[in-house]
């Protein structure tokens, strides 16, 4: 079940030259809204840009929905730089992440905006949880606090070496696997297409879940763009429907 | 807003169009869909489809390229899973068939009349298909034996999509009408590419795809327009309408009925604001649907 809501810009935050934050107050899409799910975008009125733009939920509560936001194209320039008003926001879409057994210790893998999700679950749920997170450089301070409030443990790498272990976050986390994993560790792995083809390597794929991307038309089911291949049958699933989130033993990255 | 195409009357002229409203029912929980003229299936061929490899779309300027391939569950699976829903939304429902070969039209057809499917819509213009599609589209004789093979064997309304891709529109509508079509529906989406300059690859994953959105308007209108002129039976005009006026523009150069693509990605209530503005601006105008349908245009 999704809504549109025509949401108030009650502040666009920038973090620095790639991330900035946008609240909203959208009342009925924060009451909704469960952790990885997202929310499509209409970034101004008109026919450019054409489509929504989808974003991953930061946090939604009381009347308000977060989003982290890397610029990366003329749809998150654009909407950077909108003016406090109203917006189209249709949402919650994409099946919610699952409760975690008890006992689970849940490992978050993020990189770069692939945290945003897995901040969002870190925030809902109370099992022991150990956060992994990989950036080009530094990362603001917000981000870090933001996430060291909802994580007991949290591990940082920088490909520039800017902050924390130097190198890819699969290279740190090989060093911390030992400690870390048992039957009862579930992986959620969020990040760029490099990075998720690094961790498929390292991690058990059928007590790992990963979020994908896809370029999607609608993200309600009816325009079958973002599609996903299962992994050993010949067939394609959806981002918007069957997932975001997947087994990684069921999909093919 | 009645229309009447055929001995089928149509609550209003706005419809969905195929492939870009699912099967048809995603969305019954969230949109009044008995409100709709008519819902336009997804294209469905003989035998299941898995579509093209991913990335499949790719935005341009106001426009959005596609290569979805005609993924879709094959018409036993349709049958069974699909038009039992189908069935209760209270609207027309409207099935797109899409074949390899002439027979698989055939045969589809042949099934829909049985299960008591009153309107199909031959896809005669996919871009994104190695065999049929368009492929059938570009010749006048095939696309008049396939109607005609078609015609026999169903006796419901039939709809023919044409492709404004690499042909004579003008000579594929007559021989479309000459087949026996109740029908025309233009326009399917334009071939086209986009490049991803910086990875040095095409953005679609199979190199183009059909463009659709805004961008194509002015095309698409000025093919029913021109169409309009030649042939004797109605016209569903598609091809970047976003609002209720782009739409009655399609009702002044000579469409019928039309059909809502893109946008529904974009607003999945556009159809409903659209009946709503029609309503108004005849209203306003105080003039009928009939009245404005073809107004520009003259035989």
């Amino acid at each position: 079940m999704f809504v549109e809501e025509k949401a108030e810009i009650i502040n666009i935050i920038d973090l620095d030259k790639d991330y900035y934050e946008i609240i909203l107050s959208s009342p009925q899409i924060s009451k909704l809204a469960k952790p990885g799910q997202f929310v499509n975008i209409k970034i101004q009125e008109g026919d450019f840009p054409l489509l929504r733009r989808p974003f991953s939920i930061w946090s939604a509560k009381e009347n308000y929905i977060e989003l982290l936001i890397k610029e990366i194209g003329i749809g998150t320039k654009i909407l950077r730089k909108e003016k406090k008003g109203k917006i189209s926001v249709i949402g919650p879409l994409g099946k919610p992440f699952p409760s975690p057994q008890k006992d689970d210790i849940i490992v978050l893998l993020g990189g770069g905006t692939g945290i945003v999700p897995l901040c969002f679950y870190a925030e809902k749920i109370e099992n022991k949880k150990i956060f992994f997170i990989g950036f080009k450089h530094s990362p603001n301070p917000y981000i870090l606090k933001r996430i060291e409030e909802i994580s007991d443990k949290i591990f940082i790498s920088t490909e520039d070496g800017s902050f924390g272990f130097k190198g890819i976050l699969s290279e740190l986390f090989k060093e911390e696997i030992e400690d870390i994993d048992s039957e009862k560790t579930k992986y959620f792995l969020c990040g760029p297409y490099e990075m998720l083809k690094t961790f498929e390597k390292i991690l058990p794929i059928d007590r790992t879940f990963v979020s994908l991307e896809g370029i999607m038309g609608c993200g309600f089911e009816i325009c079958m763009g973002c599609a996903v291949k299962k992994r050993d049958e010949d067939r394609y699933i959806r981002v918007c429907k069957e997932g975001p989130l997947f087994l990684l033993k069921d999909v093919e990255i | 807003m009645k229309i009447r195409i055929k001995n089928i009357e149509f609550k209003n002229p706005v419809f969905t169009a195929s492939g870009t409203f699912g099967y048809g029912d995603e969305l019954k929980d969230i949109l009044p869909l008995e409100k709709l003229g008519a819902i336009v299936t997804k294209g469905i061929s003989l035998k299941e489809r898995k579509g093209n490899p991913p990335p499949r779309l790719a935005e341009t300027p106001c426009g959005l390229l596609n290569s979805i391939g005609l993924e879709n569950i094959g018409i036993e699976r349709f049958v069974k899973e699909k038009l039992p829903s189908l069935k209760n939304i209270g609207t027309e429902i409207i099935v797109n068939v899409f074949g390899e070969k002439i027979e698989e039209y055939v045969e589809i057809s042949k099934i829909l009349e049985k299960e008591g499917i009153r309107c199909i819509e031959l896809n005669l213009s996919c871009p994104n298909v190695e065999k049929g599609g368009m492929e059938f589209g570009r010749d006048e004789k095939i696309v008049r034996k396939i109607v005609e093979k078609v015609r026999e064997n169903f006796n419901g309304v039939i709809f023919v999509k044409l492709s404004p891709n690499f042909v004579d529109i003008l000579k594929i509508s007559k021989s479309a009408e000459k087949g026996g079509a109740d029908a025309l529906t233009l326009i399917n989406t334009i071939i086209g590419t986009s490049i991803d300059v910086e990875n040095l690859c095409f953005k679609l994953k199979r190199g183009f795809g059909g463009l659709s959105g805004p961008a194509i308007r002015p095309i698409a209108l000025y093919i029913v327009y021109r169409v309009y002129q030649e042939v004797d039976i109605p016209i569903a005009g598609v091809g970047g309408i976003s609002d209720a006026k782009s739409a009655i523009e399609f009702l002044l150069a000579g469409a019928t009925c039309i059909q809502i693509g893109t946008q529904n990605f974009i607003d999945p209530w556009i159809s409903f604001k659209i009946i709503d503005g029609i309503k108004e601006f005849l209203k306003r105008k105080n003039m009928k649907l009939e009245e404005i349908i073809g107004y520009l245009n003259k035989k």
